[in-house]
């Protein structure tokens, strides 16, 4: 408990810190740079990082396997190919105010969270065969995304490329409008599962003659947190190892304890996030590295040092 | 009083009868143990009663409502199970386990551990609340796991071949306990193939019913001390049972029948 509380503390400070940090903001656009740019940016990657990670730690415990996450589910994999179709054909910038692109995301992530979720809820359905159908939709997606990129004009790659490094795009606050209802009922909703969610590390039917509605758990679960996670892809691109990663981090932290691993990873991932994308603008004097190129660069060795140090 | 109940129960998987016009009641204050080979239907029987499996024909109520249209906290205070499989797949303690019991309670984190600590030292497993589930030892983790059990407090507790992998002393132990459980009022169904382990359930005040499943259906249902019961077990697992009468005890021992199986 103490630890969580240490974690919380750091992370509010951290984003309270992060945009004041690089260049001094001064006059009129120094405070354009500080209010329009830094602030809601620092904001986005904190709900960002946070929604991702804490999706992360729920899946890993709804699929009883470490190596669920958003991006390994499906959901991540639908959001892309929805994006690449939008991207490709060109289509014009927005639908109702809203890129066509990010649109084109969403629909493609909720496409799978609703096959996905639709297994779940069946009676016999086994949680490693959801997990295996999400791979096998990864693997499709995956496969098409490829085709369409292939077959596609240097201008669309290029975009393409850039799409799916994953990046934080902020000029002001519409991104965070956007996102906040969706990460307020993403949090929301995961924390009152959490009691439950602690109760299937002891095995699902266990839980189940316990009092458990397992089913309704892992819909929730696994239906709200691909919500947030479709729409938090659909704007930012498929932001690479938060929600595989943070989880891990935070378990070796806080311990394995839902009570203190899922709002953990929730605070976790914020603080991952901001330092991803403060490194991510401020370590090239002048240019900008996409953060998923920072997540993946760090998450990769984090997660091989995590597994080398492992105890038994 | 609380009573389950199946009652031409049938439950079919790809084309076969797992479980076929079982007739079955647990009251509260009654030692069941049902018995049968491997494949005999024994633990499907198990999670008709529990609701996990869904009958294709018949019914599996609890004080007449069917389970499955019960409240998941409803039913989980009712009827409790230990189960067979040990799913545990993450380093937890015996405490946060037998936390798991508590549920259906919905209380405050605090009540709950201030429950489980109480099961667990009920048990004589009081030290070793803060140890992890699987540095366990067998012996360890049945009794943790019969204080999760038992912090669940239902009138109806279910038992999947608990004995399984414990050394004779820990069986023995283990047996006992269970035994007591209907002693105090608890209607108990433990499913086992050890026939020599249900003379450990102690149980003189409360009859001990010996139920024979085989393929699925229901081939006898006796008391402990039925004279022809050596006979019904032999029938029930092709072989033949020989009565040893020891100072304490009739003992049956199994041995090679070359005569003609059924």
């Amino acid at each position: 408990m103490k630890r969580l509380l240490l974690l919380v503390i750091t992370t509010i400070v951290v984003i309270a810190a992060t945009p004041w940090i690089g260049a001094r903001p001064e006059g009129e656009a120094g405070s354009f740079i500080l209010n329009e740019l830094r602030i809601p940016r620092t904001l986005m990657a904190a709900m960002v990082g946070g929604l991702l990670s804490m999706v992360g730690a729920v899946y890993q415990t709804l699929f009883a396997n470490p190596l669920a996450a958003p991006s390994t589910v499906g959901t991540t994999a639908g959001a892309v190919l929805g994006a690449l179709v939008a991207l490709v054909l060109g289509w014009g910038t927005s639908v109702s105010g809203l890129p066509a692109v990010a649109t084109a995301a969403f629909c493609g992530a909720l496409v799978v969270t609703f096959l996905l979720a639709g297994l779940a809820a069946r009676e016999q359905a086994r949680i490693d065969d959801v997990l295996l159908m999400g791979v096998a939709i990864s693997l499709a997606a995956g496969a098409i995304s490829a085709g369409i990129q292939f077959t596609s004009d240097q201008v669309g790659l290029a975009n393409v490329v850039r799409w799916t490094l994953g990046h934080l795009p902020q000029v002001g606050y519409k991104g965070i409008y956007l996102i906040l209802p969706f990460f307020l009922l993403v949090v929301a909703v995961l924390l009152s599962q959490v009691r439950s969610l602690e109760s299937l590390v002891a095995g699902e039917q266990l839980a189940f003659s316990q009092g458990v509605d397992v089913r309704r758990t892992r819909v929730l679960g696994l239906g709200v947190g691909a919500l947030g996670v479709s729409a938090v892809v659909a704007w930012c691109g498929p932001i690479a190892f938060v929600g595989l990663i943070v989880p891990h981090i935070t378990r070796r932290l806080l311990g394995t304890s839902r009570r203190l691993l899922i709002p953990g990873s929730l605070f976790c991932g914020s603080l991952f996030l901001v330092l991803c994308d403060l490194i991510g603008r401020s370590a090239i004097p002048g240019k900008e590295v996409p953060v998923g190129v920072i997540t993946a660069a760090l998450g990769a060795p984090t997660l091989i040092a995590l597994i080398i140090r492992r105890r038994p | 009083m609380v009573e389950a109940e199946l009652r031409e129960a049938k439950v079919v998987r790809q084309g076969r009868d797992l479980i076929r016009d079982v007739n079955l009641n647990l009251t509260e204050g009654s030692m069941t143990v049902l018995v049968g080979p491997n494949g005999a239907g024994k633990s499907t029987l198990l999670r008709s009663l529990l609701g996990l499996t869904a009958l294709d024909s018949g019914s599996a109520t609890i004080n007449g409502t069917p389970v499955r249209e019960l409240g998941h906290r409803d039913r989980a205070g009712q009827i409790g199970w230990l189960p067979q499989v040990d799913e545990v797949r993450e380093p937890i303690n015996a405490l946060q386990y037998v936390m798991g019991g508590r549920f259906r309670f919905g209380e405050s984190r605090h009540d709950s551990e201030v429950a489980a600590r109480k099961h667990l030292d009920a048990q004589g497993a009081g030290e070793l609340a803060d140890r992890r589930w699987h540095s366990l030892s067998g012996g360890e983790r049945q009794r943790v796991a019969l204080a999760g059990l038992l912090a669940q407090e239902t009138p109806l507790v279910l038992f999947d071949e608990p004995a399984r992998h414990l050394d004779p002393r820990h069986q023995m132990d283990l047996y006992s306990r269970i035994g007591q459980l209907a002693s105090a009022g608890h209607g108990v169904l433990c499913v086992t193939h050890d026939i020599d382990q249900i003379h450990f359930i102690s149980g003189e005040d409360s009859d001990v019913r010996i139920i024979g499943l085989r393929e699925g259906s229901i081939r006898f249902e006796c008391g402990r001390e039925d004279a022809t019961l050596p006979e019904k077990l032999g029938s029930l697992f092709d072989v033949r049972y020989e009565v040893v009468e020891t100072d304490s005890r009739r003992a049956l021992i199994p041995v090679r029948d070359h005569g003609p199986t059924r």
